[in-house]
């Protein structure tokens, strides 16, 4: 097999240079074949990851050893049948596992050089039961909560995650504002509240700001119009501001020009009471310890070393506490000294959901999630998801559950962000199509393992490993409609009683002898192009 | 209207086995103090389509289009508000039904069958009715109906849900051989381990229980157990899409093999063009109740015309990072069947949309050989009065100029 692929020693640049056909070891690294992300700084780094999950039947080893790595601005596809542990990887990386029956055992995951799987030696031991395949758990609850407060740094500014099933993964009983302004309050928070503290309404710009916008709303295109509504918020210092004063005039409509006394109402919401001011005060403070503690809780991952940071933990759970109970208490005098951090966090959720192309983001914002369709939610997803700015956006199916043109809408939406924000896309699927038109790197997972890894070009043009050839000759394609579909005979294994060595070999057209014993090591064959096969021998990959 | 067809034949010349002409079904909204109806979703809005013997037709759209209920319309599953499935009409009979839809499209209304009634459309519809006693399925009862249903069968979406956990597999493929009383038990039983022989799976499995497999290996029992009887038309509601992509290849062999060997009819739905591609003969193009467009495969694939179907096809992800296409994003969802836009109902997201689109629904009409579309960007050269008329002769000319329906606007 890996006779019969040619080794071409292709000419600089050409096109064969930027499929990736590998070059020989001495050839020197074009700047063609290495694009610029794979230059750009890593940002999460995965090692050997294990999970296992502890049920009756037996332990589950789902994750067995799943080591990869995400640069900024790249997008990594991770592809695979069901079941062989896509989604547990994902959950794995932002601990969220179910615990019990799941629990990541070992491995590492370095997030900006912390590692988040810090506390793993102490949060459980293991006792096997004698003579019954099962295990004894012991956890330590203090130390399984321990760390999961310190993920509260990481997830959402850090690793952002969009779920399957947008139905499931919002809240019914609050309204899309409700729920994006909770995740802008918990990340953003110091910024929103400062902003609003010293938003200057009598500053010498904001009348002729008022003045020209009417201007422009008269006779101006809706970009103008934008665009002089995000000036007069400029003016005032809260951008929110620009995009409230925007919507005022589209629902005026051709009364836009007289729209002056509505703008100046609505600027008083910028000029908070003094009861309001206090609220608002508080907030930021606690916006602030937030803050504060999140650098502590990333400096002890990044160290290793957990510290007794009580009177942290303490003030921690008291101020997550209180963003609790923010939405819920709308009534009384305490809910009126909310109301401008609450108007501020609306237009705040307008202006994000204009971001992922909703064309009516005020009545959205007011909506509840049962009110609006899987395509819609998924988009309110992730704005929701990108509110935070995160590192990197873990995306677990994000459209199977969506229509061919919904889909299109969000891969061409995701596109967009990963150009505009450079946020590194995780994107999980097993949609090799989908995989196709958004990913630069794709890893192949198997029963638990990452049998390959290669950049995109690559992995479609020369697969190397037979259950990516297999996954590929399996696809019906729109532009090859008389390709025979060839099927992998049997399906993914029980990975209780997982197949020894290879655990592909039972369903393998090329299986040796030595593929049911021992599991074959991950070698690099060509630039970036990674196979754990016994049909290649190229030079066994360093982590 | 929704009741234009072609009286062309189907690409292949096989006898018609199904045939659904102008089906309707409303699902009446209930509310209110008394839970009166307070509207309709109109999820199927006059269908009209042919499956012939041994063919694949394809039924596409996005969800909520009402794919599986003309799917389910077709078997009578549920029963139609309107309309008729003929079950193997004669030739003669098929092309009959096919002259007085053609004359009767001009005076049926979209929403509420037959709107004038002028003796000589009274006549038609008489004569309507009397082929529809006979061949329809709607108007069958009985022994009769048990008999055309035996011939008629479907494998659900969801190999999850559609095997009774309780039953072993034994007694899931032998329930439709007991329901009408095939041969005796040992028969029965003989028959089972044949099925599953056939679907690749083995004896042993009779003594499994529907949890006990995966979802490949379910959707192949329920294969099994649409095949029991023998039928001639199986309705595929979205066989594959529970499925991965290498378990779905295994799948669909399984359904080319059996059609070949059997002549079996089959309809697909589904939102996977590509797959429909892979499988079908013939490919219908469904949107909020309506057929925009209907055409053979090849023709559909690499000649859509209308604007819904080029978006559809743009929108699918081809799974080769080489090939960059330009791609048509159309804005917005589909909106709700329970209060459908006037006009051509694709206009509220369509890029090519006209004045008239918004005020006129456009006829299903024939393009090209075959090829049907329901567009105003394509006008109806065929003036539908002239045609039938010279299709049909001097009689049906003078029925036709006695007519006072106006001809169709478009």
């Amino acid at each position: 097999m890996a006779a019969s692929i040619p080794e071409r020693a292709p000419a600089m640049g050409s096109k064969e240079m930027m499929t990736g056909v590998p070059l020989p070891a001495t050839a020197p690294l074009s700047t063609s074949t290495e694009p610029e992300a794979a230059r750009a700084p890593v940002v999460l780094d995965v090692r050997d990851l294990k999970t296992y999950f502890f049920t009756y039947d037996g332990v589950v080893k789902a994750l067995d050893g799943v080591s990869f790595k995400i640069r900024k601005g790249e997008t990594l596809g991770l592809v695979g049948e069901t079941g062989c542990g896509k989604s547990v990887t994902a959950f794995s990386i932002t601990r969220l596992i179910t615990d019990p029956p799941g629990r990541v055992m070992s491995g590492k995951v370095l997030f900006r050089g912390a590692n988040l799987l810090w506390n793993l030696e102490r949060e459980a031991t293991f006792k096997p039961i004698r003579n019954t395949g099962r295990v004894k758990i012991r956890r330590r609850f203090r130390q399984i909560q321990a760390a999961t407060e310190r993920m509260a740094a990481v997830r959402g500014s850090g690793i952002s995650t969009i779920f399957q099933e947008p139905t499931s993964a919002m809240n019914p009983i609050f309204s899309i504002a409700d729920q994006i302004g909770e995740a802008l309050l918990i990340h953003r928070g110091t910024l929103i509240v400062d902003a609003l503290l010293n938003a200057h309404t009598d500053d010498p710009r904001v009348d002729p700001a008022i003045d020209h916008l009417l201007e422009i709303a008269r006779h101006g295109t809706n970009a103008e119009v934008r665009t002089a509504a995000m000036a007069l918020g400029d003016a005032v210092g809260v951008p929110s501001f620009g995009t409230q004063a925007y919507y005022i005039l589209r629902e005026a409509g051709p009364s836009a020009s007289e729209c002056r006394p509505d703008i100046i109402r609505a600027m008083a919401r910028l000029r908070p009471s003094g009861f309001q001011r206090t609220y608002l005060k508080r907030e930021l403070r606690y916006a602030e310890l937030r803050k504060q503690i999140n650098d502590v809780f990333l400096t002890e991952m990044r160290t290793g070393t957990p510290h007794r940071m009580a009177r942290a933990s303490v003030n921690r759970k008291h101020t997550s506490m209180r963003i609790r109970t923010l939405y819920l208490d709308v009534w009384g005098i305490r809910g009126r000294s909310r109301q401008a951090l609450k108007d501020e966090l609306f237009w705040r959720t307008v202006g994000l959901l204009e971001g992922v192309a909703i064309a009516n983001p005020v009545q959205v914002s007011r909506g509840f999630p049962h009110e609006l369709s899987g395509g819609m939610l998924q988009r309110v997803m992730i704005a929701m998801s990108l509110s935070s700015e995160p590192d990197i956006l873990l995306a677990d199916e994000p459209t199977t559950a969506l229509d061919v043109t919904i889909q299109a809408q969000i891969l061409e939406l995701m596109r967009d962000l990963k150009s505009r924000v450079g946020t590194a896309i995780v994107l999980i699927t097993h949609d090799l199509a989908v995989i196709a038109e958004v990913a630069d790197r794709v890893c192949v997972m198997y029963a638990g393992h990452i049998v390959e890894t290669a950049p995109v070009r690559d992995l479609y043009n020369r697969p190397l490993h037979p259950y990516t050839q297999g996954l590929l000759a399996s696809i019906p394609r729109l532009d090859q409609p008389d390709k025979e579909l060839i099927s992998i005979p049997g399906s993914v294994p029980n990975l209780i009683t997982p197949p020894s060595g290879c655990r592909f070999h039972p369903r393998c057209p090329y299986a040796m002898p030595v593929c049911k014993t021992t599991h074959p090591p991950t070698t690099v064959e060509g630039t970036s192009h990674t196979v754990a096969c016994y049909l290649y021998t190229g030079p066994v990959a360093v982590e | 209207m929704t009741a234009e067809r072609g009286s062309a034949v189907s690409p292949t010349q096989a006898p018609v086995v199904v045939s659904a002409h102008n089906v309707r079904k409303l699902f009446p909204i209930r509310g209110g103090v008394f839970s009166t109806k307070i509207g309709d979703v109109r999820a199927v809005d006059g269908v009209s389509l042919d499956v012939r013997e041994g063919e694949t037709v394809g039924l596409v759209g996005e969800s909520g289009c009402g794919k599986t209920t003309v799917g389910r319309l077709l078997l009578r599953l549920i029963e139609p508000t309107s309309g008729h499935t003929f079950y193997r009409p004669p030739e003669a009979t098929f092309e009959r039904l096919n002259q007085i839809y053609d004359q009767l499209a001009p005076s049926l209304s979209p929403s509420d069958g037959v709107a004038s009634a002028s003796p000589e459309v009274a006549k038609l519809l008489e004569e309507l009715d009397g082929i529809a006693d006979q061949y329809s399925i709607y108007r069958q009862r009985g022994k009769n109906l048990a008999k055309v249903r035996e011939k008629l069968q479907i494998v659900f979406q969801d190999p999850f849900s559609s095997l009774s956990p309780r039953m072993l597999i034994r007694d899931v493929v032998a329930e439709p051989l007991e329901i009408h009383h095939v041969g005796t038990r040992s028969q029965r039983y003989q028959r089972v381990a044949e099925l599953l022989q056939e679907v690749g799976l083995n004896p042993e499995h009779l003594w499994r229980f529907p949890h006990e497999f995966s979802g490949g290996q379910r959707q192949r029992i329920g294969i099994a157990r649409a095949l029991a009887l023998r039928p001639e038309f199986i309705v595929l509601d979205e066989p594959t899409s529970a499925l991965d992509v290498s378990v779905q290849a295994q799948i669909l062999n399984i359904l080319r093999r059996l059609q070949q060997e059997q002549r079996l009819s089959y309809l697909f739905i589904s939102h996977h063009l590509s797959v429909v591609r892979a499988i079908s003969h013939s490919v219908v193009v469904m949107y909020l109740g309506k057929v925009v467009e209907r055409a053979p495969t090849d023709e559909l694939f690499t000649r859509p015309l209308h604007p819904y179907t080029q978006a559809l096809l743009s929108a699918i992800p081809i799974p080769d990072p080489d090939l960059k296409r330009e791609r048509i994003i159309l804005q917005g969802d589909v909106p709700s069947p329970a209060a459908p836009p006037p006009g051509c109902r694709f206009h509220t997201r369509c890029p090519a949309v006209m004045p008239i689109c918004s005020n006129v629904e456009p006829p299903l009409i024939q393009v090209r050989e075959h090829h049907y579309v329901a567009c105003h960007l394509y006008p109806d050269t065929r003036a539908p009065s002239a045609a039938s008329a010279a299709e049909l002769g001097p009689a049906a000319g003078a029925l036709e100029g006695g007519a006072t329906v106006p001809p169709i606007a478009g």
